[in-house]
């Protein structure tokens, strides 16, 4: 067992320690803070799904409920968790934010008032499941996979 | 020389797949990015790149279409796939999205699977665990490869 520990250690160190694989880890790129903000939780609703090509009456994804607390989240798009959760996030500004994420355009309209977005991963298990921009005013929008963006209301 | 012998009881797929865990843990910030612009902007096969390269220190970087055909490094076979296992999603549509009435063709996925149930990647949204069955990925059609090439 110790062996087993003493190994993965040292494939932890050889992984960041490989060539490139920290030298881009600067500020910048690192989710500071490991707590959820209050705003994120709660109960979030889907609203209205942002999607290229799909057809607007064929969204089901509608009326699903994401919720979101100290302990633990629910999510029917990656997993149940309630243990090992955490919330890492940071501060983008929205056209930084538009531009990593590739917003469509039909998102212009969600620009938050105050100019930023808190960018935040649900963790489970000790890294992230998925991600979600918290827009302040109840609103957020959920990183599908591919073209797909759901926004969620609380 | 105790280091190796430690190493050594740990399958190359252990290895790979505890490789994976760490870039999932530690690359949280990064977005995707394809081609890939730095480790905190990559894609898919960057992402299977960093963990090989945990067994391999001199694997090149692969395209995810590449990995599927090179039969020198990674061998095809019939699941269940084990941990530090490859599976590649081929370019096409998504099951999930023709129901909603997208037909596109969608760019090809690989990723490490952690067991038989869960695989790790750099997916459109940032890296992530996916627990499969689930809506989006599981659907598609699907390969597993495994790891066969030089280990250190």
């Amino acid at each position: 067992m110790v062996s087993r520990l003493i190994c993965a250690l040292l494939i932890i160190l050889a992984v960041t320690g490989a060539p490139g694989a920290a030298s881009a880890d600067t500020a910048p790129g690192q989710m500071g803070n490991a707590q959820g903000l209050p705003e994120m939780f709660g109960t979030w609703t889907v609203a209205k799904v942002l999607c290229k090509g799909c057809q607007a009456d064929a969204t089901p994804e509608v009326g699903s409920k994401i919720v979101i607390g100290n302990g633990g989240f629910q999510d029917p798009f990656s997993v149940m968790c309630s243990a090992g959760v955490s919330y890492p996030n940071r501060e983008l500004g929205w056209e930084t934010a538009q531009k990593l994420f590739g917003l469509p355009p039909s998102a212009d309209g969600l620009a938050p008032s105050g100019g930023n977005v808190v960018d935040a991963r649900l963790d489970c298990g000790g890294g992230p499941v998925a991600r979600v921009l918290f827009l302040g005013g109840g609103r957020a929008i959920y990183l599908a996979e591919a073209e797909d963006y759901l926004i969620v209301r609380k | 020389m105790g280091d190796s012998a430690t190493s050594s009881k740990l399958s190359t797929g252990d290895r790979i797949a505890a490789a994976a865990i760490v870039v999932w843990q530690t690359k949280q910030a990064a977005t995707y990015a394809s081609p890939p612009q730095s480790d905190q902007a990559f894609d898919c096969s960057y992402f299977v790149w960093l963990a090989i390269k945990a067994v391999n220190p001199l694997f090149k970087r692969e395209s995810s279409a590449s990995i599927a055909t090179d039969k020198l490094q990674f061998q095809a076979f019939s699941g269940p796939p084990q941990p530090g296992d490859i599976v590649y999603f081929p370019p096409g549509p998504v099951p999930y999205e023709v129901k909603k009435g997208n037909k596109s063709s969608f760019p090809g996925h690989v990723a490490i699977m952690l067991s038989a149930n869960q695989f790790v990647g750099m997916q459109s949204n940032g890296v992530g665990k996916v627990t499969v069955p689930d809506l989006w990925w599981w659907g598609r059609p699907k390969q597993f490869f495994r790891y066969i090439g030089p280990v250190q």
